[in-house]
């Protein structure tokens, strides 16, 4: 809103330089004129030295605008101009690394493997190693196909076991034949 | 005159140098030497091949050359310019054939297929002719 104000501002400025060189447009619009004065030829005044009338100019607040766009400017620039400051003086003091073969028998430190000198300090303070992050994520993936293949092994279990029907699972115990008492199904009268 | 000066940043660059290298990968089995279900093999097959696949980075710079070629020349581009139009020509029908239509899901494995498919294709068009 502060920008399309902005925006409306400059087209009036525009406006009003258009105004002032055909002065008869300007009785249309006149709370839109950016200038807040009359040329000398169509209003001659006294003490202005040929700057025409000082009109007062009565327009929608600016306040709250400029008071935005004040505070954006402030708080930008508040952390903005340091880490610029900062950066520059990387850039000049410290400067870019060059690029070199590597030396025989010399395993260079994984941060040794960025150009800027900023870069280099995250690589080397903040992150962990690459080979760091390569090894965690083959761990997950080994400890993921581990699971993989217990399930699955699992189901092949489960499905012979049913098929067959000669393992652990799938079967419900019942008594032994040995215990169970025919007496009464032994004679055919009872 | 440079508004720089730049022979004084490098005074003041070359008090500490410090040097930065390419890094050198070993070489791991490729995806087709990898056995079914392995998992961590697909895994380093799959990071060797992202990391080899530099055609994107080749197509830009020729591409740059042809443009700076263009500005150089000016109005007569189209006539100067041939070696780097043919050059552009052929990096950019490699890189179709390679890693043409793989989209941005495209992995190895994807690229394995395509792969196998131009080879099922050229030893058709051999046994054709």
């Amino acid at each position: 809103m502060a920008a399309m104000s902005l925006l409306l501002r400059a087209a009036a400025a525009w406006g009003a330089q258009r105004a002032a060189s055909g002065a008869a447009a300007g009785a249309r619009l006149s709370w839109l004129t950016g200038a807040a004065r009359l040329p000398s030829t169509v209003a001659p005044v006294r003490h202005s030295s040929g700057h025409g009338k000082k009109m007062f100019i009565i327009k929608p607040t600016s306040f709250y605008d400029t008071r935005f766009l004040n505070m954006l400017r402030f708080y930008v620039f508040l952390t903005g101009i340091p880490v610029l400051l900062f950066i520059t003086y990387v850039n000049i003091f410290i400067g870019e690394a060059e690029l070199a073969e590597i030396p025989e028998g010399y395993v260079p430190e994984y941060w040794e493997y960025y150009k800027h000198p900023i870069s280099r300090w995250i690589a080397r303070y903040l992150l962990d190693p690459p080979e760091k992050d390569y090894e965690k994520e083959m761990a997950i993936l080994h400890v993921e196909a581990k699971k993989a293949e217990m399930r699955h092994m699992e189901l092949e279990a489960r499905r012979l076991m049913r098929q067959r029907g000669d393992g652990p699972w799938y079967h419900y115990e019942t008594p032994d034949k040995n215990l169970v008492d025919n007496s009464m199904k032994s004679t055919p009268d009872n | 005159p440079p508004a720089v000066p730049t022979e004084w940043i490098e005074r003041q660059q070359s008090k500490n140098k410090f040097y930065y290298y390419h890094q050198k990968f070993r070489r791991v089995p490729y995806l087709s030497e990898c056995m079914e279900g392995d998992y961590l093999c697909f895994f380093e097959a799959e990071a060797q091949w992202r990391r080899g696949m530099v055609d994107t980075e080749i197509v830009e710079i020729i591409r740059e050359r042809l443009r700076a070629c263009e500005q150089r020349e000016g109005p007569n581009y189209l006539q100067n310019c041939a070696k780097e139009v043919e050059q552009l020509a052929q990096v950019t029908k490699a890189y179709q054939d390679r890693y043409g239509d793989l989209g941005v899901h495209g992995n190895a494995r994807t690229c394995l297929m395509k792969q196998k498919q131009r080879m099922m294709e050229e030893r058709n068009a051999k046994a054709k002719a």
